[in-house]
């Protein structure tokens, strides 16, 4: 009994030390190490969770900030330039989380996918966010990851990461004429929950100012409904009525966190380009003749489309003859493409370039002008002309399909596309525009000397024409010419300086126009290229010279005002040089009519340049001209305007001289007003507008081959002009 | 009997350590649990603050510090004492409010809370330290 009692009182007294002992312990620690374990831990927590809640803010700061510029600012849309700016904000968010909780903090940026309305948008490693925009469903989407360390709270390789989203989807638009309203229907979602609370995002709503048409006017919210599931019905005030199938509107949604994002109810606008050139052209030579136009591989016509949809081609413009689309928003010019078609089926992307045109009044007409290329990083504006070409190398092709439209990725950017063309500036000697068949030299105030002719031009602006590929000189090409100085003919000639615009404007400048590089003539003076004087009181000249890729033509499109009497011997519209090489020219004779069955037809007149005789001259010139042999053929097509010039101001006349002064070989082309032979008077007030067209082809020194070039003249003349009309918008 | 006696010795000795002992460890403890509730308080207080958003419209007033007091004054518990300290790290501006018994304080705890603002581009440091006068 007293061994059981002994060894029952050591059990407890053991168990009593233990506890003591334990007691001890945990007193000793807390005496001596106060609270570290809890303060690391409460540090560690509130620590790592507000960097973890803020690296989705900074995340929303750099999308609300580049969604918002984006959406808003004319021509910032530039989401690399955004991306920079990101990286400098998240650099600096890494810092001042360093240095305020010690944390190291590494951000990630890996590639992520984001389902939205039954589809896939991706954010591509290193892009941090993306904006996909503009279509019926858009999105602005963000994701980034941290691996966060503290290490004096022991913590390493905390991963934290953040996804942001805002993303609307257009489902349905309705409307009633009747009450005057329109609904969308519409799903929000964002950061890939479904919105429940309107008050967290502001929606606005354009729709086309149809008296106003290419202008937008916001629309009254007049109510929202909530259907669950992100589902909203947002009615508006007023009807917007149904224009090729859709209801145009816009709508921009912004968050609470400043995220823009902006649909459209429209993705595309479908037409339809159509040739109005005849399947032949005829011409009076000893009888009836015809040339069937089965293939036609250089009828490619360079169009401008202006944002109401008007086709314009050389100084002619052509309304859309249905009922016009809903407008092309402003969008940047950079995502904006336009693909071709010959049967609605296959859609093939095509090149196109963007211009600046406007209005002028220039002596009290209102004519349009390129002002510059567009800068493709600006909204597409009522400005801005889309210039395409549209090809029918075949005589059963009559009508081809365009399609615009715009890429949703924000990030899309401008097409670089091959082209022949180039501006070689590079003065004294060369300021050429080149294309694979025209090297055009530019003779002006800047460059008065065409290389390999030795004929100062004083300034006078000229076109040096010249082989592409041997660089050989044909010598120039005169735009308007008036008056003789002694016996020397063309005395008072355009002076000034063709300002050239080779590439796009702002911070695309480095991207070649790949369609068309344009030269413009804006002068009040003339000059005398054989004196070099210079005087203001003949005539104002506009011109506007293209040289444009894929073709074998450059228009001239010209307007001339005489702002005072004048009198003289000769008056040029056109001479152009030929440097002695071409053999034979032609020229189609307008007056000399022959009646054959009731009908009329133009006389075609072919000669050689042999012989000794420096100049002659022909009547009742017409709209086609050409000289070849030796290799090349060079036409002139004038337009109807210009025809109609010739006979409104003068007497006209085709004619070529076969020497330059010097005995330099010229054989020329040119059409004059009157005679050299004729005092000629034109007075002031007297306006006129036309242009003329330079075609190469190849040639040999055979009779008839003008033939080659006389089957494209119609194509530039105004009652061919192509026409254009709206199909489908999409 | 010997060894009993030994330990009882050994358990006078170390319940005499722990009655000493707690003298100084109870206000010790005591301390913690103020200053964890501080720091606790203090990081509520700064992460309601941020986000909640009110950063953002404070920053469009004025007088920023003194809705700054008016809100913080609204969230602390009652009977602290605050600093508040809001850091622009783009401008490096900073804006600061206090209560007037602050510098009293013989315990404070600083909660730092990092607050990116995106509607008006910003990314604010706030640091909010709350205080409470002890003892005498």
């Amino acid at each position: 009994m007293k061994g059981q009692v002994t060894l029952i009182s050591v059990v407890i007294i053991s168990i009593f030390l233990i506890s003591l002992v334990s007691i001890a312990i945990m007193h000793y620690y807390e005496v001596h190490n106060i609270g570290s374990i809890e303060v690391k831990t409460i540090a560690m927590a509130e620590a790592i969770e507000s960097i973890k809640s803020d690296l989705k803010r900074i995340l929303a700061l750099v999308i609300a900030n580049a969604s918002r510029t984006y959406a808003f600012h004319p021509y910032e849309h530039n989401l690399t330039k955004f991306r920079a700016y990101a990286l400098e904000y998240l650099k600096k968010w890494v810092i001042t989380t360093s240095t305020k909780y010690g944390a190291v903090v590494e951000l990630k940026y890996p590639e992520y996918v984001y389902q939205f309305a039954e589809k896939d948008w991706l954010i591509q490693e290193n892009y941090i966010f993306k904006l996909y925009w503009y279509k019926r469903v858009a999105v602005s989407i963000g994701y980034i990851e941290a691996n966060i360390s503290i290490p004096h709270l022991g913590i390493y390789n905390v991963t934290a990461n953040a996804l942001v989203s805002l993303s609307i989807s257009l489902i349905e638009v309705e409307h009633d004429y009747g009450k005057n309203v329109t609904w969308i229907l519409m799903n929000a979602s964002s950061d890939g929950y479904p919105v429940s609370d309107i008050t967290g995002i502001n929606v606005t709503v354009l729709y086309p100012d149809f008296d106003r048409y290419g202008y937008w006017v916001e629309a009254e919210i007049v109510n929202t409904t909530y259907l669950g599931y992100g589902l909203w019905n947002v009615t508006i005030k007023p009807y917007v009525p149904r224009i090729w199938g859709v209801i145009p509107l816009r709508v921009y949604v912004v968050d609470h966190r400043g995220i823009v994002v902006s649909p459209l109810t429209y993705e595309a606008i479908v037409l339809k380009v159509i040739k109005n050139t005849p399947d032949k052209v005829v011409y009076y030579d000893d009888g009836y003749r015809t040339i069937l136009r089965t293939t036609t591989p250089d009828e490619v016509y360079t169009v401008e489309l202006d944002w109401k949809f008007s086709l314009h081609f050389l100084l002619n413009e052509i309304p859309l003859a249905t009922q016009p689309p809903p407008p092309i928003p402003p969008i940047p010019v950079k995502q904006l493409r336009i693909y071709s078609s010959n049967d609605l089926t296959n859609w093939t992307l095509t090149p196109f370039q963007s211009e600046i045109w406007k209005e002028i009044t220039w002596h009290n007409r209102d004519i349009d002008v390129p002002v510059s290329p567009a800068n493709p990083a600006y909204w597409f504006n009522e400005s801005c002309r889309l210039v395409f070409q549209v090809k029918y190398p075949v005589v059963n092709d009559r009508e081809k399909y365009i399609m615009i439209t715009w890429e949703s990725d924000c990030d899309a950017d401008l097409i670089d596309w091959p082209t022949s063309l180039y501006f070689d500036y590079n003065l004294p000697d060369y300021k050429d525009v080149v294309s694979e068949t025209f090297k055009i030299e530019l003779i002006d105030v800047e460059h008065q000397v065409m290389r390999d002719y030795g004929f100062n031009y004083h300034g006078v602006a000229a076109l040096g024409l010249r082989e592409p590929e041997t660089d050989e000189a044909y010598g120039p090409a005169n735009i308007h010419a008036f008056g003789k100085w002694g016996n020397k003919l063309g005395a008072w000639r355009p002076y000034g300086t063709w300002k050239v615009f080779s590439t796009y404007a702002g911070e695309y400048s480095w991207v070649h126009l790949p369609i068309r590089v344009f030269a413009i003539l804006n002068t009040t003076k003339v000059g005398n290229v054989y004196t070099g004087s210079v005087r203001s009181d003949y005539y104002d000249t506009f011109a506007i010279l293209y040289v444009i890729n894929g073709t074998r033509y450059a228009p001239c499109l010209v307007h001339i005002y005489w702002k005072y009497t004048k009198t003289d011997y000769g008056f040029w519209m056109f001479a152009c040089m030929g440097g002695g090489r071409p053999s034979k020219y032609m020229y189609l004779k307008r007056q000399e009519y022959v009646r054959y069955r009731g009908y009329v037809y133009n006389v075609s007149k072919e000669y050689s340049y042999s012989g000794s005789w420096s100049h002659r001259e022909y009547s009742y010139p017409n709209f086609f001209c050409t000289h070849w042999g030796n290799g090349i053929g060079r036409a002139i097509f004038l337009s109807l305007s210009a025809v109609d010039a010739l006979y409104d101001v003068g007497d006209p006349v085709f004619a070529v001289t076969k020497w330059a002064p010097g005995w330099i070989p010229q054989h020329s082309l040119e059409y004059e007003f009157k005679s050299i032979y004729v005092r000629i008077r034109v007075y002031s007030g007297t306006y006129y507008k036309y242009w003329f067209v330079i075609y190469m082809y190849q040639a040999s020194n055979d009779w008839g081959e003008w033939k080659k070039a006389y089957v494209y003249s119609v194509m530039f003349l105004e009652p061919y002009a192509p026409s254009i009309e709206v199909i489908e918008v999409q | 009997m010997r060894a009993l006696e030994l330990a009882l010795i050994v358990v006078v000795l170390v319940l005499l350590y722990v009655s000493l002992s707690m003298r100084t460890i109870a206000p010790k403890l005591s301390l913690r649990n103020d200053y964890f509730l501080l720091k606790e308080e203090a990081y509520s207080v700064a992460r309601v603050i941020a986000d909640s958003r009110t950063l953002s419209y404070l920053m469009t007033k004025e007088n920023v510090e003194d809705e700054l007091k008016v809100i913080v004054t609204a969230l602390v518990p009652a009977n602290r004492e605050f600093r508040v300290k809001i850091i622009d790290t783009i401008t490096n501006e900073v804006y600061f409010c206090e209560t007037t018994n602050f510098k009293d304080c013989t315990l404070v705890a600083t909660a730092v809370v990092i607050y990116s603002d995106s509607i008006n581009n910003r990314i604010y440091l706030i640091e909010l330290s709350l205080g409470k006068i002890t003892g005498g």
